[in-house]
C-alpha cells in the first residue's frame, strides 16, 4: 500500500518535473503576450509601433524602464518579406536592438557603428533574402518574427527636442525588390 | 466517470507540481547564474542568445528585451551595506566615484530607483534617475544620491523612495568595455548606506 502510493507519487513529481521545464522554456511567450496586448504590438506589424518620452511612474509596458532613454520599438514580421530600417542618427548614445521570438537579443547597432550618421538596415528572415541590397547593413533574423527596440539616450535633457524629431525619423517598412 | 474525476485530479496535481518547481527554481537559479559585487547584483551578458532558459526565464520577469555583452551591462541592488533590504521608511545615501575599470570610462551610466513591483516610484518632481551626465559631482569628483521619501538639504542629487515599501536600485552600464566584463565582481561600484532621516 505505502509502497504502491510512493510509485504513484515520484511518477506526479515526474511528469510535474517535465511539465515545469515546458514551463520554464515558454515563460517568455506568457510575458510577451501580456506586452504584446499592453502595447497593441498584435495588431500593429512591420511599422513603427510606438514611440515613447522618458518612462514616468505611470509607464506600464515593460517593467524596469529607463527614465534615461526614449525608446521606440517596431515589431516585425520578415517570414515573406525583408523590411527596411531608416532612422536619423545622432551625437550621442543611439542603438538598436533585435530581438528574436524567444527575446534573445542577436544584434545590436549602436550610432558608432553606424556611418553617416543616417542608418539603413535591411532586415531579412532565413527565406526571404532580398535580390538586391543598395547601401545598407544586413540583418539575418534568426526566426520570422521579433523586435527591433531603439534607444536613445537623453543626458542632461539639454537636447531633448532634436532627439524627439531623430526618434520620429525612425522608419520600418517591407521591402519590394522587384 | 470515476475515472475521468481520478485522472482530472492526477493532472492538477501535476500541473501543481510544476508551478511549483517553475516559482522555486527561478530565484534559485537567479542566484547560481548572477555576479556579486558588494551590495549589487548582475547577470553577465543578461540578453544573449546563448543564455539558458532559466535566464531567459528570469529575464523576461525583469523586462523582457535585455541588451547582451558589449553593449550594457546591469546592476541590481537590493539590500544596503549592512545587507539589510532597502526600505522606503529608511533613508540612505548612495555614494561613489567615477565608474570605470583600468581607467576605461563608459559611454555612460545611470542610476534609477524602483518600487517593489518594478516600476518607477512616483514622484512629482519627475526625477526617476540620475546619470553620468545630469548628477552633479562633488569637488573631489565623487558623486553621493540621497535616497528619501523627502529631499535633504544638504544633498542635491534626490531620488525619492516610496513612503514604506521595499524598493531596489538599478545601475545601468553602457559600452564599459571588455576590462569592465571581465571584472564584473570587482569594478569599483557605489554603495548605499543608512543614514538617518
Amino acid at each position: 500500500m505505502v509502497k504502491n502510493y510512493f510509485k504513484k507519487s515520484l511518477i506526479l513529481i515526474v511528469f510535474g518535473f517535465i511539465l515545469h521545464l515546458f514551463f520554464v522554456n515558454y515563460f517568455h511567450v506568457g510575458m510577451l503576450w501580456i506586452f504584446d496586448r499592453a502595447s497593441g504590438a498584435n495588431e500593429s506589424v512591420n511599422t513603427v509601433l510606438l514611440h515613447t518620452d522618458t518612462a514616468n511612474s505611470d509607464s506600464r509596458g515593460l517593467k524596469r524602464p529607463s527614465s534615461d532613454i526614449m525608446y521606440s520599438i517596431c515589431t516585425y514580421d520578415v517570414q515573406y518579406k525583408p523590411l527596411v530600417i531608416t532612422s536619423s542618427i545622432p551625437d550621442s548614445y543611439w542603438s538598436i536592438s533585435f530581438y528574436s521570438d524567444n527575446t534573445d537579443n542577436y544584434v545590436t547597432l549602436n550610432d558608432h557603428d553606424i556611418e553617416n550618421d543616417y542608418l539603413k538596415v535591411y532586415l531579412v528572415g532565413v527565406n526571404s533574402e532580398p535580390k538586391k541590397v543598395n547601401n545598407g547593413t544586413v540583418v539575418v533574423s534568426p526566426s520570422d518574427t521579433g523586435y527591433a527596440l531603439v534607444r536613445i539616450f537623453i543626458g542632461n535633457g539639454e537636447n531633448l527636442q532634436n532627439l524627439k524629431n531623430i526618434q520620429k525619423s525612425l522608419s520600418c517598412v517591407e521591402y519590394n525588390d522587384n | 466517470m470515476l475515472l475521468i474525476k481520478k485522472y482530472t485530479i492526477y493532472s492538477l496535481v501535476i500541473i501543481a507540481i510544476a508551478a511549483i518547481f517553475t516559482y522555486v527554481s527561478i530565484p534559485i537559479y537567479k542566484n547560481i547564474v548572477t555576479i556579486k559585487n558588494d551590495i549589487w547584483t548582475t547577470i553577465p551578458s543578461a540578453g544573449d542568445p546563448k543564455r539558458s532558459v532559466y535566464t531567459r526565464a528570469f529575464i523576461s520577469t525583469q523586462g523582457l528585451f535585455a541588451l547582451s555583452k558589449p553593449e550594457s551591462v546591469y546592476f541590481e541592488a537590493n539590500n544596503d551595506i549592512e545587507e539589510i533590504s532597502l526600505n522606503g521608511s529608511l533613508c540612505y545615501i548612495l555614494s561613489g566615484n567615477e565608474i570605470q575599470s583600468a581607467s576605461i570610462i563608459p559611454r555612460w551610466w545611470s542610476l534609477t530607483i524602483y518600487n517593489d513591483d518594478g516600476y518607477l516610484v512616483e514622484s512629482t518632481e519627475k526625477q526617476y534617475s540620475y546619470n553620468s551626465e545630469n548628477i552633479i559631482y562633488n569637488s573631489n569628483g565623487e558623486f553621493e544620491v540621497y535616497l528619501g521619501h523627502r529631499p535633504n538639504k544638504n544633498i542635491s542629487n534626490w531620488l525619492k523612495t516610496p513612503s514604506e515599501d521595499l524598493f531596489s536600485v538599478v545601475l545601468r552600464v553602457y559600452q564599459p568595455g571588455e576590462e569592465f566584463f571581465s571584472n564584473l565582481s570587482r569594478v569599483d561600484l557605489p554603495i548605499v548606506k543608512k543614514v538617518d532621516c
